[in-house]
């Protein structure tokens, strides 16, 4: 028995590169009978009749005649090889302080400006990459928030940032980068509000990065997890109204922007929404209106939470809270007595898994004076979180 | 009166419990706790270690098992009876032979009155509306997500319109079917407390229905690990059931580590409002006897010809196969033979053997591959029947070593 033959599957090639295969086929086939005719040259096949040629070889043949007599015209493409605004130093020695590193930014801002400028272009955003003396690199994007090729605004954000550098190796080389982007024009509506000046503000919020740090900077974000409060800052990003919304501002910033879920700028105090409350009732009608738990269901009563918390003193009986004790929490309200009824414990952790791991027990109390509050003791000590109006 | 605990998930409520069931029975005997039920997810998996580690720690495993009901909530049900554990397992197969997904099932109410019997319902949290928010707040990180239980409840209601009461009407009304399916002394609320806020609003639902409906009060402590570490190993498994790893799970976890195995003085501390609530665990834990050694179970019977019994006819074909077999009857086979079927009688295994016999038959004459293994390779019996082509006369045989000190339950060649 004949063993069956191995199907092979066809190869379904793009039109273009089937014709252009077709056309080397044709000019092989071409030049083998030239070959067969004794034409080894080039000179030799311009001395043949065009007209026979034609008749005996096709048009391929005589686009090859053409081309021999120097009659074809192929015309030629101008590609420009994609235009880099990259600017580098190597220091011959090593760098220690800031001020040459200035010096050598400022100049690469000049020069940057200046090839940008000459094809009407501006920066939208500058990376800077600084190599140690140990081969380590330290790299940091700068967005801009309006696009600009102004050396004393763009030296600004630098220098902003600069100004609180630190690195344990000297600087060996510096490397500064622009990302060209078409200038950006813009009219705003009647009604609309719009930055007065973005590149302020931008180097604004950089000072204060530069000063507080830059997880404590920006737009505060509820985290989903089980942890009371819990939020996160979420740099601030800004949607400009323009017709393309890739110019002008990053993509980063279109996609946070779309994220709905950013918390309220209430940094004083404030209700999160609905609160988790687990709060006891007087009565069955106060029971219905009061309970909210964490799913969200009917009846509220709001939690407003004080930011910071409020250190209090906790004296406990059979392991509950039986008297309170915090400074004034708010203008003439004070959290201090002995606790009419309390409810809990609401133990809670989380984070088990890395170095953030927390817990902390829970309690509403029912002061003396009427106010009821909601205290957690946790690895710091008693604290109220608020009070439920 | 001592609490015991009624409600316990092992690792074999597949990423939903955190412990095997030898560690909860190890647990339990530490707590000194008299029993314990199993209750795995649309299953009785992890029944048979349960058991054996029972019997070995002297902590009296009851039997048991959620039921995914088709609304997506959850039923708890324990083995009263031989006939309940027969009834659940009835539940169990045919929900999952329903079920298009493997490892999914889901019961259907209307199914509850026909296999009822012999099993206690728990009406928990879980089955209450979801408008409480029940399941959320007591089954964090293991509940059907809303929005796929309201799903299968629209599919249902377009499928079978008013036919199913139960899933469609309030907690009251769920109760009332539960009660009219199971029988009033059938039926508990079972009460839950893991201090997470808004759960003690269930429980006064819980308990309001069970005045209402004159039902008893159970404690249980929904327990998913035997000791409060065995929260990790749960967060980790919910995170692999959701697809997702810890940093983004969040809500999707658990809030604390409260569901683990509990003293009976923790128990008492926490439902002291509801004393009841705990001494109604042991008085319903006396109440299910059932256990996986009287499960009794008998091998299917062949239909014989008249005049004679299974063993009769066993004895007369496995002679008429000893004479195809062999040249002549040595003293030695007859031996060999006559001990093999006084153990196969003993064991009442006689059924098993010629059933065993026709379906070689049937495969031979419907020229198909078939061949005896295992220890059977090595019964004179076997060989004589047709069923293996040795000869084990030549050797020892090795079933009566499989056989000594087994019983019926849990030995076959």
């Amino acid at each position: 028995m004949n063993a069956p033959a191995l199907p092979i599957a066809p190869v379904v090639l793009p039109a273009r590169m089937a014709k252009q295969i077709e056309r080397a086929k044709e000019t092989e086939r071409i030049l083998s009978i030239l070959h067969q005719w004794g034409i080894h040259t080039l000179g030799q096949l311009a001395a043949l009749s065009r007209d026979d040629l034609a008749a005996r070889l096709g048009m391929r043949a005589v686009e090859m005649w053409e081309r021999a007599n120097g009659r074809g015209e192929r015309i030629l493409k101008l590609v420009s090889p994609p235009e880099s605004f990259i600017e580098s130093f190597e220091f011959e020695n090593e760098i220690e302080t800031v001020e040459p590193l200035l010096f050598i930014l400022r100049r690469f801002l000049q020069q940057l400006a200046t090839r940008l400028n000459a094809i009407y272009l501006v920066a939208k955003e500058l990376r800077l990459r600084i190599t140690f003396a140990d081969k380590s690199h330290y790299e940091r994007i700068f967005k801009i928030p309006q696009p600009t090729n102004n050396e004393d605004i763009l030296f600004r954000m630098l220098h902003t940032h600069l100004e609180n550098f630190t690195s344990k190796h000297p600087i060996v080389a510096i490397e500064l980068e622009a990302q060209p982007s078409r200038s950006v024009r813009q009219q705003f509506g009647l009604f609309e509000t719009a930055l007065r000046d973005p590149v302020q503000l931008h180097e604004t919020l950089a000072r204060l990065i530069g000063l507080l740090g830059a997880d404590r900077v920006g737009t505060p974000m509820l985290e989903e997890t089980h942890r009371p409060d819990a939020f996160r800052m979420e740099p601030f990003a800004w949607e400009f109204r323009h017709p393309k919304p890739e110019i002008g501002h990053s993509e980063r910033s279109v996609a946070k922007s779309r994220n709905p879920v950013a918390l309220p700028l209430s940094f004083t105090t404030g209700s999160l929404g609905p609160s988790r409350t687990g709060i006891f009732a007087r009565d069955d009608e106060e029971r219905e209106r009061g309970v909210c738990d964490s799913t969200g269901v009917r009846g509220c009563v709001p939690l407003r939470r004080f930011r910071k918390r409020k250190k209090a003193t906790v004296l406990l009986e059979n392991n509950r809270p039986a008297h309170v004790r915090a400074a004034e929490v708010r203008a003439g309200l004070a959290v201090e007595g002995t606790t009419m009824r309390q409810d809990g414990p609401f133990p809670l952790s989380g984070n088990w898994w890395d170095e953030r791991a927390w817990a902390r027990v829970e309690w509403d109390v029912e002061i003396e004076n009427g106010v009821i509050a909601r205290c957690h003791c946790d690895q710091d000590g008693w604290a109220i979180d608020g009070i439920y109006d | 009166m001592s609490y015991i605990e009624l409600h316990a998930n092992s690792a074999f409520s597949f990423l939903r419990g955190a412990s095997f069931p030898e560690q909860l029975v190890q647990v339990a005997a530490e707590l000194e706790m008299p029993a314990l039920a199993l209750l795995d997810r649309n299953g009785v998996y992890g029944s048979q270690r349960f058991s054996v580690a029972g019997r070995e720690q002297k902590v009296r495993p009851i039997i048991g098992a959620e039921l995914t009901m088709e609304d997506g909530r959850v039923l708890p049900v324990l083995v009263a009876s031989r006939l309940g554990y027969a009834n659940l397992c009835s539940l169990l197969t045919q929900a999952h032979l329903r079920s298009e997904v493997k490892g999914e099932c889901a019961v259907k109410w209307e199914e509850l009155p026909e296999f009822a019997q012999g099993l206690v319902a728990l009406f928990g949290n879980s089955a209450l509306d979801d408008l409480l928010g029940s399941a959320r707040v007591s089954r964090v990180g293991e509940s059907v997500p809303l929005s796929r239980s309201l799903k299968r409840s629209f599919r249902r209601d377009a499928e079978t319109n008013t036919r199913d009461a139960c899933a469609t009407r309030s907690s009251e009304d769920r109760a009332q079917c539960l009660i009219d399916a199971f029988g009033r002394e059938n039926v508990y609320i079972e009460i839950q407390r893991h201090f997470l806020r808004g759960e003690d609003r269930v429980n006064r639902v819980l308990v309001d229905l069970a005045s209402k409906f004159r039902l008893a009060l159970i404690a249980t402590n929904g327990v998913q690990y035997a000791k409060p570490y065995g929260r990790q190993v749960l967060d980790v498994f919910t995170c692999i059931r959701e697809h997702t790893h810890l940093d983004l799970a969040g809500k999707l976890l658990t809030q604390n580590a409260e569901r683990h195995l509990k003293s009976d003085a923790e128990m008492r501390a926490i439902f002291r409002d509801l004393p009841d609530a705990i001494t109604n665990t042991e008085r319903l834990a006396d109440r299910l006897q059932f256990s996986l050694e009287n499960i009794g179970y008998e091998f299917p019977e062949y239909p014989v010809p008249d005049g004679h019994t299974m063993n009769s006819f066993l004895r007369t074909m496995v002679l008429f196969g000893a004479q195809q077999r062999y040249e002549s009857i040595t003293k030695k086979v007859k031996r060999q033979l006559e001990e093999e079927l006084a153990l196969i009688t003993r064991l009442g295994f006689s059924g098993y053997f010629l059933i065993v016999w026709d379906i070689v038959n049937f495969c031979r004459e419907n020229n198909i591959m078939v061949q005896g293994r295992g220890s059977a390779a090595n019964s004179a019996v076997c060989f004589c029947l047709g069923i293996t082509p040795v000869d084990p006369v030549t050797g020892a045989s090795a079933l009566s070593r499989k056989f000594t000190g087994v019983t019926a339950n849990t030995a076959r060649p």
